[in-house]
């Protein structure tokens, strides 16, 4: 079907956007670190529970209503199987996982420097461990976020961004049939700098 | 990362790729063998198998290993574990299970491919060995060198039989290939595994090029029915779905009675052969169309005469045919 040319127009429009306008729209970019536990509850068996060190990226766009998300990639370092700890850099020449979440929020600027948001959005969550002479695991989730960020402007537009993430997945597209639900709690904390002042 | 893409190209529902792995859980928990093997094999019901694979018990520990396949269709269950004697009976002492069901009719983001699982199974049963046939619960089954018996080579039946064992071969391998025949092959993917053979040596399992995926079994002195030894390198390439490519390679067989393994006595008793399946550009290549063979020739050589063999005759349950469960006249142990 052919896309109406006026649609393309106000599609284009909205993209480029009056540059007077893009200066308005304050936005937060932040990049840190942060931990993160996920527990599967699986059918087959005992749950399964990992712990790693996450890099991320986050965002935040908006006023007092915003758009915010985060990316982000690390390394699952333990893993605990029916009350057995492992340690997944021993196990596995593959360890990795993804994270990528948006949603949107509320943002309540507290004080002239201090701000917080709280908000909520859709999560897709990837894990890799594999080695030639164990069996892979392979996760690709699907599911829901709340999370809860504090912002500190330090100085200027540099700020210091504390970040509680938790995730609720009761889908995934490789173990189907197996997953009930996976948990994932992650704590990060990032420095970032905010465009278009503070409020 | 390739059952990701194929699992969110199904977007309604989630892949249904079997349970999750234990942490640390071994690709391969089948150990190798040692010492004397004896294969023994019987039909089972209206197209399956029945294959025992049985090895003499250790004096000191009083246990020997303990191996069962069952093929029904295009389903595959393989039990292991070990065996020993009370009084009059057999206890079967089984620890691991490989399940390959028979997903045919489910489109590939739904099928989970073969799974294994730990189990701690003990049983009692009867095992007698006489006269030819090995007798298990009451049921007699034929020991390999009395089925490779019926075959004599130098015709172009003869090589359709060594063809169906060759196949046969095969067939129970990828029944312990974990996610062979669903999306979890991806964890092949940059990542060689091996899985030791039922009896001997081991087959090697490797995956390259995502979006136009390279399957590749190594082949090495692999033996999953005693004395049937199978060597090379099977190739296919197909496109992103799986649904349509070619193969190619070549992958050598011989057969030595067991005790017979000498070089010398091969051609008295034992016969080899290879299997070709095409050149690595596509000629002469066996083409993959809907997820299976579908047209081509394999080559198939045994004692030095090559016949083309269409991808129809390839069928390991003709294998069924040479079995002969009648006790034998000379009464042999």
């Amino acid at each position: 079907m052919p896309i109406p040319k006026t649609l393309l127009v106000a599609l284009t429009a909205m993209w480029l956007r009056a540059p007077g306008a893009e200066a308005k729209e304050p936005s937060e970019h932040a990049l840190g670190v942060g931990y993160t536990y996920d527990n599967l509850w699986v059918a087959s068996g005992p749950p399964l529970a990992f712990h790693g060190l996450d890099f991320s990226y986050g965002f935040e766009v908006g006023h007092a209503v915003v758009a915010l998300g985060a990316l982000s990639a690390g390394l699952p370092l333990a893993g605990r199987d029916d009350g057995a700890s492992f340690s997944l850099r021993e196990i596995y020449d593959i360890t990795f996982d993804a994270d990528l979440w948006a949603g949107a929020g509320y943002r309540w600027q507290l004080t002239e420097r201090l701000a917080v948001v709280a908000g909520g959005g859709v999560h897709l969550r990837y894990l890799d461990l594999n080695a030639p002479e164990v069996q892979a695991i392979e996760h690709l989730a699907f599911g829901v976020v709340a999370v809860g960020r504090v912002s500190w402007a330090f100085r200027g537009g540099w700020t210091l961004q504390g970040e509680a993430l938790l995730g609720l997945d009761p889908a995934d597209f490789v173990h189907g049939g197996d997953l009930r639900v996976g948990l994932l709690l992650r704590p990060s904390i990032r420095v970032g700098y905010r465009f278009g002042g503070v409020r | 990362m390739k059952s990701v893409l194929l699992c969110l190209l199904a977007l309604s529902t989630a892949c249904d790729g079997g349970p999750y792995p234990r942490i640390g859980a071994p690709n391969d928990p089948l150990g190798a063998l040692s010492g004397d093997v004896v294969t023994a094999l019987r039909p089972a019901g209206s197209d399956g198998l029945d294959i025992l694979v049985i090895g003499r018990i250790d004096e000191e520990s009083g246990e020997g290993p303990f191996r069962r396949v069952t093929m029904v269709g295009n389903a595959t269950e393989t039990v292991a574990g070990s065996w020993s004697l009370s009084g009059e009976e057999v206890e079967l002492q089984l620890d691991v299970r490989w399940t390959r069901p028979d997903e045919s009719d489910l489109p590939p983001t739904q099928t989970g491919g073969t799974q294994v699982e730990e189990i701690d199974e003990q049983s009692s049963h009867t095992l007698t060995y006489e006269s030819g046939l090995l007798e298990f619960d009451g049921e007699p089954y034929q020991p390999m060198p009395d089925m490779m018996a019926a075959i004599t080579p130098g015709d172009r039946e003869a090589a359709l039989d060594a063809f169906a064992v060759y196949a046969l071969t095969l067939e129970v391998g990828y029944g312990r290939v974990l996610g062979f025949g669903g999306p979890g092959m991806t964890q092949y993917f940059g990542n060689p595994t091996s899985f030791v053979g039922l009896v001997a040596g081991e087959q090697v399992v490797s995956l390259d090029k995502p979006l136009s995926p390279v399957n590749r079994f190594d082949y090495l002195a692999f033996q999953e029915l005693v004395g049937f030894e199978v060597d090379g390198r099977q190739v296919t390439e197909t496109n992103v779905s799986g649904s349509e490519g070619f193969m190619w390679g070549t992958v050598d067989f011989q057969w030595m009675p067991p005790g017979d393994e000498q070089v010398e006595v091969l051609d008295a008793h034992g016969w080899s052969g290879s299997v070709f399946y095409g050149n690595s550009d596509g000629s002469d290549a066996v083409r993959i169309d809907g997820g299976d063979p579908a047209s081509g020739t394999y080559g198939v050589t045994l004692q030095g005469r090559t016949f083309q063999m269409s991808v129809d005759e390839l069928d390991w349950q003709r294998v069924r045919d040479l079995i002969d469960l009648q006790p034998s006249d000379t009464g042999d142990p």
